[in-house]
């Protein structure tokens, strides 16, 4: 297809342009910003230095070593806090959180800090206003952790009560759960987002 | 015009609805850990392994991958690393198939599935193929990774320093398992998505403007 599918844009009366609507057309390619290669390019720009400092092996014995350490034990205790309101026998030891029927320990991958990256990654680099861009990666983050203490809680209750499904559910079914509701974040966050300038509609193609 | 409002959260929301429906039906399907499938899922895995990645193993040790004997592991490999020189065996690791090649590719089937794209003929054949190449990618990392472990105790070069922080950045996290697969759909049938989208929608938008 060579002509433009839906040619829309200013309003002829207003002069205004149409929110989500395109803009420009390559070829058969709406413009969106999606695509083009800016928006990922952007995306994963952002997204690998947090990724390098996240999951770079730093020497046991070295600070960041004990920072990481320390950021998983406050981890644990919030999930211990949550989970004693609901079973008293729930004790916190370091990055443990053990209770009479079942104990779980808080590891670098359970703080599901990947898919906090991707988030925020995702919305820091979507084209809309710096103002609306903070606020919604500043509303995401403790959105995803939230969730993911719920994810803690809900897995330590499977496997104190239904032991049989704590594998299937923790390898399958919590992350798939996890990243939908990421999913859901950015779709809700990126839905009432005005377009930062008319330029950051039309992908670089 | 209602502001920002978006579309897909709310006139293409039966649309997504039924996206969502369709592909939680089709994923548990997918991904369910049927024993056959898996007997089958890993001598492909074992066969392919070892014919094409394996063979550059570093001297003098020999990587070498078997399906678990045991009866009730259908989904797991043993990845065993031979020293040449002592003629013993140096580790050997076992791999949950289903978590590390499966599960991905089942999220990209039921996504590709449920997302109905158009056929493209000689273009989505080839996006397919790539797609489910790239995704057994992930586990041949986590081998490699096993492998070098092992190899390289050191671990002191810039390639091992790379290949730990791609193991724990893209093997380790289980919801990597479906971001990925997410991804890679997203970049190679997002066209259609969107053109459909967009095609449900602008004539409601033109009307609305037009008042």
């Amino acid at each position: 297809m060579t002509g433009p599918i839906y040619p829309m844009g200013p309003d002829r009366k207003t002069g205004k342009r149409h929110h989500h609507a395109p803009v420009a057309i390559h070829g058969d390619r709406v413009a969106s910003p999606f695509f083009g290669f800016r928006y990922p390019l952007t995306v994963a720009a952002i997204a690998a230095p947090l990724f390098v400092f996240y999951c770079y092996p730093y020497a046991d014995n070295g600070v960041m070593a004990a920072g990481i350490h320390s950021y998983l034990s406050l981890y644990a205790k919030i999930v211990g806090t949550v989970l004693s309101a609901l079973d008293p026998s729930v004790v916190v030891n370091g990055n443990d959180v053990a209770g009479h029927m079942f104990s779980v320990r808080i590891v670098q991958t359970c703080d599901a800090m990947e898919v906090n990256i991707l988030l925020a990654a995702a919305l820091a680099g979507f084209p809309m206003p710096p103002g609306r861009r903070l606020v919604t990666v500043l509303a995401s983050v403790p959105s995803m952790t939230l969730i993911n203490i719920i994810r803690l809680c809900v897995l330590y209750w499977v496997g104190a009560h239904a032991p049989s499904w704590f594998r299937r559910t923790h390898e399958t079914l919590a992350p798939l759960l996890l990243v939908a509701c990421a999913l859901v974040i950015f779709l809700v966050a990126t839905s009432r987002a005005k377009p930062e300038s008319p330029k950051c509609r039309v992908g670089a193609t | 015009m209602s502001g920002g409002r978006n579309v897909m959260l709310t006139a293409e929301r039966p649309k997504l609805l039924r996206f969502v429906v369709v592909f939680f039906l089709l994923f548990a399907l997918l991904a369910w850990p049927f024993a056959f499938v898996g007997r089958g899922y890993r001598s492909l895995i074992c066969g392919v392994g070892n014919r094409l990645v394996l063979s550059s193993a570093h001297t003098p040790y020999v990587g070498r991958l078997v399906p678990n004997p045991r009866a009730d592991l259908e989904w797991h490999v043993i990845a065993v690393v031979w020293n040449q020189t002592t003629n013993s065996l140096a580790a050997d690791f076992d791999i949950d198939v289903h978590q590390t090649f499966h599960l991905p590719t089942a999220v990209f089937g039921a996504l590709a599935l449920a997302g109905k794209f158009t056929w493209g003929g000689k273009r989505t054949v080839v996006n397919l193929l790539v797609a489910i190449a790239a995704l057994q990618l992930r586990g041949a990392l986590q081998f490699v990774h096993l492998e070098r472990s092992v190899v390289d105790a050191a671990h002191a070069g810039l390639s091992d320093v790379l290949l730990v922080l791609a193991n724990r950045s893209l093997v380790t996290p289980l919801s990597m398992a479906f971001v990925l697969p997410l991804i890679l759909w997203f970049c190679l049938f997002r066209t259609s998505l969107v053109q459909r989208t967009t095609a449900a929608r602008l004539p409601r938008q033109r009307a609305r403007s037009r008042g």
